[in-house]
């Protein structure tokens, strides 16, 4: 009889081992019935370990793949199975396929109430694909690994389990660049988290995010809201480490602004990972950026010491800034900004040709302590004495001309110190209205400064204002203050070339004389009365070319070489007295005269020239000519006259 | 004392040494003095020229900066005025000596105006024609008011007028 049971075990045995893929493939379908697995081969390797090749399991209503394994193999003992336990799982290669059925696999075998358990298992390199596209989310490819134990075991339900996913790459609709990478992340979770639908940690560390097109088309797309299987689950802590963010700008000439984001979230719905992070106030930095001009890389037309942007990913994805902060910035005036101003307008300007301009918008643009640099090629320059500032509201960048309407920027109450130039400049309110890009027809930059007063040298003007053009052939300027009892106007060009040539010219009317020759040569030279006069400056960079001046009184007054008087202190005592005598009434006068009418002229050409001093008065002329040679040499027949 | 005039003060001086009879040197009317003064102020070159045999080659930059006051006085008289073509043109004609001195310096001036752009047009590898134009705009726009100057007019001509 023993024989005969002998006999039929082994039989049994015998049969069961040649359709151990039958027997398997049933044993798994019992298991999970909610799918069809399909199984190459399994073969028993050793009497407590089967092998099994070419696993396919498939969603049961599409018979869509979603598990496929090269190979695996399943370690157990007679003892473990009566128990309801396997001591190993090995998988090796398996490749998923995210469908709705996937989750039929991650259910407990054998239901809640008297499940499974497993000793170990472990997954060497599988990979994951996602492909959410026909429901507007991202295709998703990752690899993976886990080695767990004592799955389904209730002794270790708050045991760690760590699943180590790298090469993630996530691809946009009609993109073949993914928008996505991370070199590593590590899910920690723990089988009694797992049953309260929790992750307990999330860690990325490495990679890149790229916001541009592929991310705004899936914003756009995906407006549905999670399900609410996913809504259920939450996640402890997530935490990126250098994670790079990129944000794409596809225009030609516009570079990408990267920055890391590393930050630690706690608590938080798995299906809300992505609006937390996105949600996340961000500061991106910028210092010493420069914008260099379209036709000359060696020049600067824009100079950013400091520049933070400040927003959200979501809102970036949606191609809105919170707010945009420039310190310090220096705009280079000169024909390369209005070169880089044309041809930001051409690529940029939303002219209706070509792709539509991206609509970027900021709610806050704030410049702090801008100045202007007058230069000609951004080389020789030479900075105004301006600070401005201002602070936009709502702009909008769709259109970057749109600017022009919206940039007023202040300039300062502020006193300034230009030592070199001897120059001292305290403003008192004004405005720059940038006109940004040019309009055919318009000044390209208008500015009206208002100065408290203004010191060169001796010399001072209060209550002044300097109105100033630019455009592509220089800067056009008038000025205009009161000076020394009479009101002084003038003008300037600053003209865009290479050796900075510049011309300016000024009017006084009703100048007091006395206060201006007190100034001008106190207690040497003093003439009263008032004056008209003008004079115009020729120059390249500092250096003086040309001046030529001319001034008329316009009531009769009186002159006083005041500096004679020295030369009368010191008449030599060894003269004879008639000699001393002549001499001081000779030098008497000489140095004062009493004029009805009062004319004058100079010019002066490197250097040299001639300055004319005709008075007319009651008691005779006064005529004098000051010659200013270069050098000794009397050759030069205007040194001689006609 | 402060109207005293020349003549009578150093009469008044010459005599007061001297015994004799009172003389009144007064005049009714104030008497008049017409002064006229010229002051040379030279500047000394610091840079000791360095004895050579050799004949002094003068660089156009030089040689134009050398002339510049000449040409000035010219600009001042309205002899000469800014051409569209970068050169100086000559537009009242003096007559004799002077007006020599003053064709034969235009012409120098042109001549240097002209090496220099040539030199700019072969460095900038644009042609001469060019910096032609450019220069007589540069010398247009830095010209001073009421010097000559060559501007566009209507019909693509130009016409000679004084500066605003």
């Amino acid at each position: 009889m023993a024989g005969v049971v002998l006999a039929i075990a082994v039989c049994g045995l015998w049969i069961a081992l040649a359709n151990l893929t039958h027997i398997a493939r049933w044993a798994v379908q019992r298991l999970v019935p909610q799918v069809i697995v399909e199984l190459g081969e399994v073969r028993l390797e050793s009497w407590d370990r089967v092998a099994f090749e070419k696993m396919v399991v498939r969603e049961k209503p599409s018979r869509q793949e979603i598990l496929a394994m090269d190979r695996g193999s399943v370690v157990f003992s007679a003892d473990g199975l009566l128990r309801r336990r396997i001591g190993e799982v090995r998988l090796e290669f398996p490749r998923l396929q995210a469908a709705p059925g996937l989750s039929a696999l991650a259910g407990s075998p054998g239901g809640a109430s008297n499940p499974w358990s497993i000793e170990r298992v472990v997954c060497e390199y599988g990979e994951l694909v996602y492909d959410g596209l026909s429901e507007g989310r991202p295709l998703v490819r990752c690899k993976f690994a886990f080695d767990w134990s004592l799955l389904g075991d209730p002794r270790a339900a708050d045991k760690a389990l760590e699943l180590v996913v790298w090469d993630i790459r996530a691809f946009g609709p009609q993109t073949a660049a993914p928008f996505l990478q991370t070199d590593i992340v590590r899910v920690r979770t723990s089988q009694a988290a797992l049953r309260a639908s929790r992750i307990e940690s999330v860690a990325v560390q490495g990679g890149e995010l790229v916001v541009g097109r592929a991310l705004e088309r899936l914003v756009a797309a995906n407006t549905k809201p999670a399900g609410s299987a996913a809504a259920a689950w939450t996640v402890g802590e997530l935490t990126t480490n250098e994670l790079l963010i990129r944000i794409d700008d596809a225009r030609e000439g516009i570079a990408d602004i990267t920055f890391f984001l590393n930050t630690q979230l706690r608590d938080l719905p798995l299906a809300g990972t992505a609006s937390a992070l996105g949600e996340l106030p961000q500061v991106v930095e910028i210092y010493d950026l420069e914008v260099l001009s379209p036709l000359d890389p060696l020049t600067t037309v824009l100079t950013l010491r400091r520049m933070a942007l400040r927003f959200r990913l979501s809102g970036l994805v949606k191609h809105e800034i919170d707010a945009v902060e420039i310190d310090g910035p220096i705009v280079h005036v000169g024909p390369d900004l209005f070169w880089y101003m044309e041809d930001t307008q051409k690529r940029f300007g939303g002219n209706g040709s070509g792709e539509p301009a991206p609509g970027w918008k900021v709610d806050v643009v704030e410049v702090r302590e801008g100045q202007l640099r007058v230069g000609s090629g951004g080389r020789a320059a030479y900075g105004l004495p301006l600070n401005f500032g201002s602070t936009l509201r709502e702009v909008d960048l769709d259109n970057l001309a749109s600017l022009q309407i919206e940039a007023a920027l202040e300039i300062p109450a502020q006193d300034y110190d230009f030592g070199s130039y001897q120059l001292m400049l305290s403003t008192e309110r004004g405005d720059l209205r940038f006109s940004y890009p040019p309009e055919s027809g318009q000044k390209n930059l208008v500015g009206k400064v208002y100065l408290r007063r203004i010191l060169w040298r001796q010399f001072e003007t209060t209550e002044a204002w300097v109105s100033a053009t630019f455009d592509k052939s220089g800067i056009n300027g008038d000025f205009g203050g009161a000076a020394y009892g009479g009101y002084l106007s003038g003008g300037f060009s600053f003209l865009f070339d290479a050796r900075s040539p510049w011309i300016g010219w000024a009017a006084g009317t009703g100048v007091s004389l006395r206060k201006f020759t007190d100034v001008a040569s106190p207690q040497n030279f003093r003439m009263t009365g008032p004056m008209d006069f003008s004079f115009q400056v020729d120059a390249f960079g500092r250096e003086i070319e040309r001046v030529k001046a001319g001034f008329r009184a316009r009531k009769s007054g009186r002159m006083v070489i005041g500096k004679i008087d020295d030369l009368l202190a010191n008449i030599p005592d060894t003269w004879p007295a008639l000699k001393q005598d002549s001499t001081r009434i000779a030098l008497e006068a000489l140095r004062d005269f009493d004029y009805d009418t009062a004319t004058g002229s100079m010019w002066f050409v490197g250097g040299q020239g001639v300055a004319e001093l005709r008075l007319q008065g009651p008691l005779g002329s006064r005529n004098f000519d000051i010659v200013l040679h270069a050098d000794e040499s009397p050759e030069g027949r205007w040194k001689k006259g006609r | 004392m402060e109207k005293r005039t020349l003549i009578p003060a150093m009469a008044v001086l010459t005599l007061a040494g001297c015994a004799g009879p009172t003389v009144n040197l007064a005049t009714s009317e104030p008497i008049k003095v017409d002064i006229a003064m010229r002051l040379d102020v030279y500047q000394h070159n610091r840079e000791t020229a360095k004895p050579s045999t050799a004949p002094e080659i003068v660089s156009p930059e030089t040689a134009r900066r050398n002339r510049m006051a000449e040409i000035q006085e010219f600009k001042n008289q309205r002899l000469v005025g800014e051409g569209r073509d970068g050169l100086l043109s000559i537009r009242t004609e003096s007559p004799g000596e002077y007006g020599d001195y003053v064709r034969k310096t235009v012409a120098a001036e042109n001549r240097d105006r002209m090496t220099l752009m040539k030199a700019q047009s072969d460095k900038e590898k644009v042609s001469l024609a060019e910096i032609q134009t450019r220069q007589g705009e540069l010398w247009r726009q830095r010209s001073f008011r009421d010097e000559w100057i060559e501007v566009a007019g209507p019909d693509d001509t130009w016409v000679w007028q004084a500066k605003e």
